[in-house]
């Protein structure tokens, strides 16, 4: 049976969770229900957001949260790290994913692709430079990073990167901005890389932009 | 770091300063597991007068936290930064002994994950502008904006009001045991209840108040609170 996925497909933090179970080939489907319906709310996930996911006997809220649980319990414990060390380095990189690079890059997507796409809104352009300017110094130290490891916590693939890849991808795509992350040598490697995964390739090819 | 000699990694080092948020959560969980452990002083707010070089913009600090901040974590396995994977890493290397911090099975450790991104990513972002205008603000001689402070508080109302509802249904936020998701409230909490005068938020939520009561009171939190503020308080199990 398709395990739901609450949220729609189109944003990055649902598309976190719809990677975790693409990576691990588990069939999900999508339920785009109102985050701020009294229902959803009071079934589904009490602070109003997405993406939320149905197993089997509890909903768990919160995409990396999510990713955690889907890694461990659908054959993906090598995302997680192997061991210790290895496990410190993805939960350090997953809470520099959390804390640092979703606000701006967040920020950036709804400014520059969300609001003038859907909403006929035009970018505040304050707002705009801020997080530019926070997401270039992050890139920094990424590319800095990422030319001693060929994946953020290692030289493995982890949780850590795969957070990443539907935020980044869609601003490298819609942003106008790619440049910050095309100039910079290491990062684009590693952007190549992980977004040429067959199992994010999949959720692009399924849903392309309109 | 030596300057010269052989280099002898630490048993267990903490660089930061015991009064800040993220340091706190770091030596809160390592006195849980009773891990003895050295604080290297490190205050990248400038607040402890002590420090007078910016220790944590330096070439070798920035080598091992690229961010500039606090706290870092090192022990002979690991160097690392972030609060909340640095008490994962600790919770699950001592597990076999002190709280469960990270619950017994997995499920309870999914429950912990989830509820530590809320902090992070709810509670956090409405309780730490209201902490920093009404208390950090006047630690530097400043006046917290009222713009930013009365939005931010009722942001937290609503955060409370769903921390209530599930505070009916379980002692704990992650269940019925005490886990890192209640430890990593403890600092800015405390802070906005015992130095901004707003614990009626809390007191007048029945559930959330039993809740706070239960946590503030661990001998472990009481006994970091007199070492860190030690012109403030006093460690009444002592």
């Amino acid at each position: 049976m398709a395990i739901k996925i609450h949220g729609r497909q189109l944003s990055p933090l649902v598309r976190v969770a719809m990677l975790a179970m693409s990576e691990m080939n588990v069939e999900s489907e999508i339920i785009e229900d109102d985050m701020r319906s009294p229902e959803y709310l009071a079934k589904v996930n009490p602070f109003g957001k997405h993406p939320a996911v149905e197993f089997d006997d509890f909903i768990l809220y919160e995409s990396r949260a999510i990713l955690r649980y889907v890694a461990t319990n659908y054959g993906g414990l090598h995302l997680l790290g192997s061991t210790p060390k290895e496990k410190a380095m993805v939960d350090q990189w997953v809470e520099v994913q959390g804390c640092y690079f979703e606000p701006p890059v967040r920020s950036l997507v709804t400014e520059l692709y969300f609001f003038p796409k859907f909403l006929e809104r035009v970018p505040d352009v304050a707002v705009v430079e801020e997080n530019l300017s926070k997401f270039e110094k992050l890139l920094n130290i990424y590319d800095a990073q990422l030319a001693k490891t060929k994946y953020l916590a290692g030289d493995f693939y982890s949780m850590a990167d795969l957070a990443h890849i539907p935020m980044l991808h869609r601003f490298v795509v819609s942003s106008g901005k790619e440049s910050l992350v095309t100039s910079r040598k290491h990062v684009n490697a590693w952007y190549e890389t992980i977004t040429s995964r067959p199992a994010w390739k999949k959720i692009v090819e399924q849903y392309p932009d309109v | 770091m030596p300057l010269c000699g052989k280099y002898i990694p630490p048993k267990c080092r903490v660089y930061g300063a015991p009064y800040s948020i993220c340091t706190s959560r770091v030596i809160m969980t390592l006195m849980e597991k009773e891990v003895d452990y050295e604080l290297r002083l490190l205050d990248t707010a400038g607040r402890d007068f002590r420090i007078l070089t910016k220790e944590y913009k330096e070439p070798r600090y920035l080598a091992l936290q690229p961010f500039g901040k606090t706290p870092l974590f090192q022990d002979s396995e690991v160097k690392m930064f972030e609060s909340r994977a640095i008490i994962r890493y600790i919770a699950r290397k001592h597990d076999d002994h002190g709280p469960h911090l990270y619950g017994t099975n997995e499920k309870e450790r999914t429950m912990v994950d989830q509820w530590l991104e809320v902090e992070a990513q709810n509670y956090n972002p409405a309780i730490a502008p209201a902490v920093f205008h009404l208390v950090f603000a006047a630690w530097f001689g400043k006046i917290g904006d009222i713009r930013v402070i009365n939005p931010s508080l009722e942001r937290l109302e609503k955060v409370l009001d769903i921390y209530e509802a599930q505070l009916m249904k379980t002692r704990y936020l992650a269940g019925d045991f005490f886990s890192l998701a209640d430890l990593s409230h403890l600092p800015f909490t405390h802070l906005l209840i015992n130095h901004a005068g707003k614990g009626d938020l809390y007191s007048k939520r029945p559930f959330l108040k039993a809740w706070w009561e239960d946590i503030f009171s661990r001998p472990t939190w009481l006994k970091h609170l007199a070492k860190a503020f030690p012109h403030i308080y006093y460690d009444p199990n002592e």
